[in-house]
């Protein structure tokens, strides 16, 4: 099963071997395996794991949505790092600002909270898998 | 005829601006492979998800969506992408008479058209003339980026979502290579999904969707008119650093012929003046024997 990402800033991941493949969907995490029907997803903000036959990767993604057909998994997103992309202490720092900020917004300001809890979110999302991704050892 | 000290302040003044023209087009070519680089980045997120729209087309139907439902093109918006600068030969004035156009012979079969210009050289050209200006966006070009060019797509799609809208086009100079441009008219709403397979992957399977397929076409259908009308931005960015650095290459390249005839000129008048003090000279020792 080959896994594409690609983002505005250009492709990041293209034709990876895997073996499964976990993403953030919206409605919940969900689990690629080969073989899988044809499906379009939207997804959230979130780690993404890839297993491949080397071990297992770790990515932070954000938002998009993924298509699967004929064995082939592309991912459309807004970011996609890996853990050695990101740096731990700047992704903590930012989360701090971005939970400031939330703090401003309540459930009641519609649109504006949401964009705030996404920021926070993604940060969160960020320092996990730099956490993570190290336990790892990839 | 103009007198030896006139001919050498011009050949100065010349020799100043093709300076200026030599840095320019240094600095164009410079911003040219920026821009060329940010166009190369983007690429293949555009091309994906022109890919997706297919396949989704494909397999929903056009119908299922207002932005790929075909209806009746009353009012359209023709969005016209120029630059904030001039000094770039006929960049500006080719996209704006193409723009005029299309508006003044009423070649899309519209009612109305009215315009959304990006673009100082646009606005300036279209204010001075009787068109509808329904939307100006200026601080595009000087840092494009997809968030910018969404919060244009969403109000644009908002309007077409709201009936007052029923086309949408895209006027702007597609990058061909650095000395090359072409201006293109594209349709932009309601959104088409070609008729060629892009990957020539699509077979009959059913799509499963995640959670809905409203939902999918929902999201996918205004990320595929912001990526386009980014896409058009940036190529339109690294068209006209193209069409800059050729016409101050071709400014370079006259200041300099125009250096070497007015040197000519300066030598002969100086040749002139020579023989003639000269003349007045022999002419007056002569008077004096």
């Amino acid at each position: 099963m080959k896994l594409d990402v690609v983002t505005p800033e250009g492709s990041k991941i293209t034709d990876m071997d895997t073996v499964e493949i976990t993403l953030p969907g919206i409605v919940g995490e969900m689990g690629i395996l080969p073989g899988h029907v044809a499906m379009m997803a939207g997804l959230g903000a979130g780690p993404m794991l890839v297993q491949t036959d080397k071990g297992p990767q770790l990515f932070a993604i954000s938002g998009g949505f993924v298509e699967v057909l004929n064995e082939q998994v592309r991912v459309l997103t807004e970011t996609c790092e890996g853990f050695a992309d990101i740096d731990a202490d700047r992704a903590r720092e930012k989360l701090v600002g971005a939970n400031t900020n939330l703090d401003g917004f309540s459930p009641a300001d519609g649109e504006a909270y949401q964009v705030a809890l996404s920021s926070v979110k993604k940060h969160e999302t960020r320092i996990k898998v730099a956490e993570d991704g190290k336990s790892l050892g990839g | 005829m103009a007198t030896l000290k006139q001919i050498r302040r011009r050949i100065e003044s010349t020799k100043s601006t093709k300076k200026i023209t030599r840095a320019m087009k240094l600095v164009a070519a410079a911003k040219l492979r920026r821009a060329q680089e940010n166009m190369e980045r983007a690429k293949p997120y555009a091309n994906r998800i022109k890919d997706v729209i297919y396949d989704l087309a494909m397999h929903t139907g056009r119908e299922e969506h207002p932005l790929l439902q075909v209806r009746k093109e009353d009012k359209a918006l023709l969005i016209v992408v120029t630059s904030d600068r001039g000094l770039c030969g006929g960049f500006n004035s080719n996209i704006n008479r193409r723009a005029e156009k299309y508006v003044n012979t009423g070649e899309g079969g519209h009612q109305e058209v009215s315009l959304a210009l990006i673009g100082k050289k646009g606005r300036d050209y279209f204010r001075r003339r009787d068109v509808d200006i329904r939307k100006e966006y200026m601080d595009v070009l000087s840092e494009p980026t997809l968030e910018r060019a969404a919060d244009i797509g969403q109000e644009i799609i908002a309007e077409y979502i709201d009936g007052g809208l029923d086309a949408a086009y895209i006027v702007y100079n597609e990058f061909k290579s650095a000395v090359s441009q072409k201006v293109v008219v594209e349709k932009l709403l309601p959104i088409d999904p070609g008729d060629e397979d892009p990957n020539g992957e699509t077979d009959g399977s059913e799509f499963e969707y995640e959670p809905s397929m409203a939902a999918i076409l929902e999201s996918v259908l205004p990320l595929y008119v912001n990526v386009r009308l980014y896409f058009a931005v940036l190529e339109s960015l690294a068209a006209e650093m193209g069409a800059r650095m050729t016409a101050m290459e071709n400014a370079t390249k006259n200041a300099g012929d125009m250096i070497r005839s007015l040197t000519l000129k300066f030598n002969k008048a100086r040749q002139a003046a020579i023989t003639t003090e000269m003349l007045e000279i022999v002419g007056g020792a002569e008077a004096l024997k």
